[in-house]
């Protein structure tokens, strides 16, 4: 009895001595000045084939090298999950050091809770000198920057050539061109174009894309930031050509029921002639599920007769990193995040937002130099209008878009009137 | 041990553990979300106290399809409490009768519990597809065209097609459960039943579905209570849509929490669920006790 009752006490004293131990174990590690370790969470996972994600992914192997006394432990989530986890992350007081966001109204709530760290005290004269101007202005509130943009992206229509030779259409350049290559491909059969109203946000594209050549780009933005009101002419027009796409048969069917991805598998398949959507595009029609690859060529939008400014462009410069206002290590954390901004555009050297070196340019893709080609005399962009609007104001617009697109909007000016009804 | 359990203290300390996670992971968040379901906030800085604001925007103006959801929600229950459980009753009673190859049927039938969800979601969205899903193609193939569907793209069918994949998995959850308390019928009342001439349906219907009973209850309480906060399959297969077609109260709350940062509105769809799912869960008791209190009469 005597025993087993010293055994007892004996393991109880043990358990509580390695429990102790284990304790101290950890402290002598955090103490023992190990690597500074950064935490990045991002969407540019391995399986994201969007441009941004590769670049970034070369400029973090880069960092890497670069700071050799800092761990740089990179998170990624896809994207549509991303939009969940980072606001989770921020309400929960666990933002991480560096952090992708879209500018405007998705990080406004960010800087607005103090949860995001102005970098002009870490931008010195050097860097400013080569970011190109405006590239950070949407990441601009009460003055200060709060975010770092590498690169920006321009609206495209994406045209697979091979169909277009097969069924003697014209690539076209205007509307009217539009809607009879449309006509002309839903005869043969085919899906004219793709768009995935699953996700909500490709329908927006079109509208957004009318209203900037309708309105020019600084009365689009001014829409966007609620300074003059929605229910105007412009909207309502860009509304109605939408609207008699979808009534032509112009999009893919089912389109209610499919997502981004889904949607633009079937181009990719090479069984749909078009697909208009952000530069991005260009390296997914080189990938490996890609059988489109070398026979697509990237062009402006068709352009409406009222045009105003037909190098007014849907687009802009809003994906950036920002870094968490209370991050262990700020200088360190600002330093490495604007070396990925920097190197993000140096690797990818096309539509960027930084100065980059003459050699960096040479390995941008064919379809982003057609689309660098017939931008090159932009005079203003306007992005996208889930980007710019605040969350709330954001949902119910992508939700009347796709009302639009489902075919419960009865006009163009019934669309521009409801939109300001509800969020004007 | 009777002695320590006679003294109240030591059953408040013996309970104290439980009662405290419970408290932690349960009453808490409740409390705060019905504190935050009277707040206008964002999720990120400070909110701002509105009262029942929140309550009356949504319940009073039916904002962001909100009764059109629990409609939704209550087609899930009727399904499941009409067509799952009866479907699983009939699959236990049949197993349970001894037939050849019970064992095998029974793990077939209870795969689907076991597979992912995003699995399932993502299997059945294929099926559906527009273009070359198997649904279309096999009516195509039967010269069935005329039958072709947008399934998940059209307001008309897009509900039945998220919840068949929906009630389908559970079945064989259900279906093991009556099976268990099916198996642990006394064999002797049974044997006695098929002395006195009873067929297997008599047997059925006059002895072990009675005598099941309380499982019954608990199966059809959890069938309830799962169908009215069903959020996974929606979520995946159309995201609430078209149209906010297949909207339910949790994609609803989603929505609003996460897409519009609208915590306080989108905690107060949480407290609906939450009390919704309390309402059901005692009118069930209360039913099934009287069915049970008429049963002994």
């Amino acid at each position: 009895m005597m025993k087993k009752s010293i055994w007892k006490k004996a393991v109880a004293v043990g358990a509580a001595a390695a429990m102790t131990i284990s304790v101290g174990g950890s402290l002598v590690w955090a103490e023992g000045g190990d690597k500074k370790t950064i935490n990045i969470f991002t969407l540019y996972s391995e399986s994201n084939s969007d441009a941004g994600a590769a670049y970034f992914r070369e400029a973090l192997a880069e960092a890497q090298e670069a700071f050799p006394d800092y761990e740089l432990v990179h998170e990624t989530a896809d994207v549509e999950t991303y939009k969940t986890k980072i606001k989770a992350m921020v309400a929960a007081d666990e933002v991480p050091d560096i952090f992708f966001a879209w500018g405007a109204g998705f990080v406004k709530p960010f800087v607005d809770a103090g949860k995001v760290m102005a970098l002009d005290e870490y931008m010195d004269e050097e860097t400013n000198s080569r970011l190109l101007a405006g590239a950070n202005d949407e990441f601009l509130f009460d003055g200060k920057t709060y975010g770092l943009t590498s690169y920006k992206w321009i609206g495209a229509l994406y045209c697979n050539t091979e169909l277009f030779e097969k069924y003697e259409v014209k690539i076209p350049e205007t509307y009217e061109e539009l809607m009879t290559a449309c006509k002309t491909f839903r005869e043969a059969g085919l899906n004219p174009m793709v768009v995935g109203m699953k996700d909500k946000w490709p329908g927006q594209q079109y509208l957004n894309e009318f209203t900037v050549q309708l309105a020019g780009s600084e009365e689009t933005n001014k829409m966007a930031s609620k300074e003059t009101s929605f229910d105007n002419e412009y909207l309502a027009k860009a509304a109605q050509l939408t609207k008699d796409l979808v009534d032509a048969g112009a999009f893919n069917d089912g389109a209610l029921g499919l997502t981004r991805d889904e949607s633009e598998a079937a181009f990719l398949q090479g069984e749909v002639p078009m697909n208009f959507t952000g530069s991005w595009f260009s390296e997914l029609t080189s990938g490996e599920n890609s059988k489109v690859d070398g026979k697509v060529t990237a062009v402006r939008f068709p352009v409406v007769e009222e045009c105003k400014d037909v190098n007014n462009f849907f687009g802009g410069a809003i994906n950036g990193l920002c870094v968490a206002a209370d991050c262990e290590y700020p200088e360190e954390t600002a330093e490495v995040c604007k070396f990925l901004a920097e190197h993000s555009a140096i690797a990818d050297g096309g539509l960027v937002t930084w100065e980059v070196p003459e050699e960096a340019k040479a390995s941008v893709h064919s379809l982003n130099q057609e689309i660098i080609e017939f931008s090159k005399d932009a005079a203003g962009y306007s992005l996208a209008w889930d980007t710019l609007l605040e969350a709330a104001d954001a949902q119910e617009w992508l939700n009347l878009v796709a009302q639009l697109f489902g075919g419960e909007v009865e006009s163009g000016e019934a669309f521009a009137k409801t939109l300001q009804d509800t969020i004007g | 041990m009777n002695r320590i359990l006679s003294s109240k203290k030591n059953i408040l300390v013996f309970m104290l553990p439980a009662s405290l996670i419970f408290l932690s992971v349960m009453i808490i968040p409740i409390v705060a979300t019905t504190y935050y379901s009277t707040l206008d906030w964002d999720g990120i800085g400070r909110g701002t106290f509105v009262g029942l604001e929140n309550y009356f925007k949504i319940m009073g103006k039916n904002a962001y399809n909100f009764w059109p959801s629990v409609g939704h929600s209550f087609i899930v229950l009727l399904l499941s409490v009409l067509v799952q459980e009866p479907i699983a009753m009939v699959l236990a009673l049949i197993l349970g009768k001894g037939i050849k190859g019970e064992s095998f049927f029974r793990t077939t039938f209870f795969i689907p519990m076991v597979v992912s969800t995003v699995v399932i979601a993502q299997l059945f969205i294929k099926v559906y597809h527009p273009q070359y899903g198997l649904l279309n193609v096999f009516l195509d193939t039967l010269g069935l065209d005329f039958l072709r569907q947008e399934w998940l793209a059209d307001k008309g069918t897009a509900l039945w097609a998220v919840f068949i994949p929906l009630i389908w998995q559970y079945i064989g959850y259900h279906m093991l459960l009556y099976y268990g308390a099916i198996k642990s019928v006394s064999t002797e009342v049974v044997e006695a039943a098929k002395i006195d001439g009873a067929n297997y349906f008599q047997i059925s219907t006059r002895i072990l579905i009675p005598l099941i009973t309380p499982v019954i209850e608990t199966c059809v309480v959890i069938a309830v209570v799962g169908s009215l906060k069903t959020f996974d399959f929606v979520y995946i297969m159309t995201n609430g849509g078209p149209l906010g077609a297949t909207d339910v109260p949790s994609t609803v709350m989603y929505d609003l929490l996460i897409k519009r940062n609208l915590y306080g509105q989108g905690s107060m769809v949480a407290v609906f669920i939450v009390a919704e799912c309390l309402l059901f869960t005692v009118v069930l008791q209360t039913v099934f006790k009287k069915l049970r209190n008429t049963g002994g009469e």
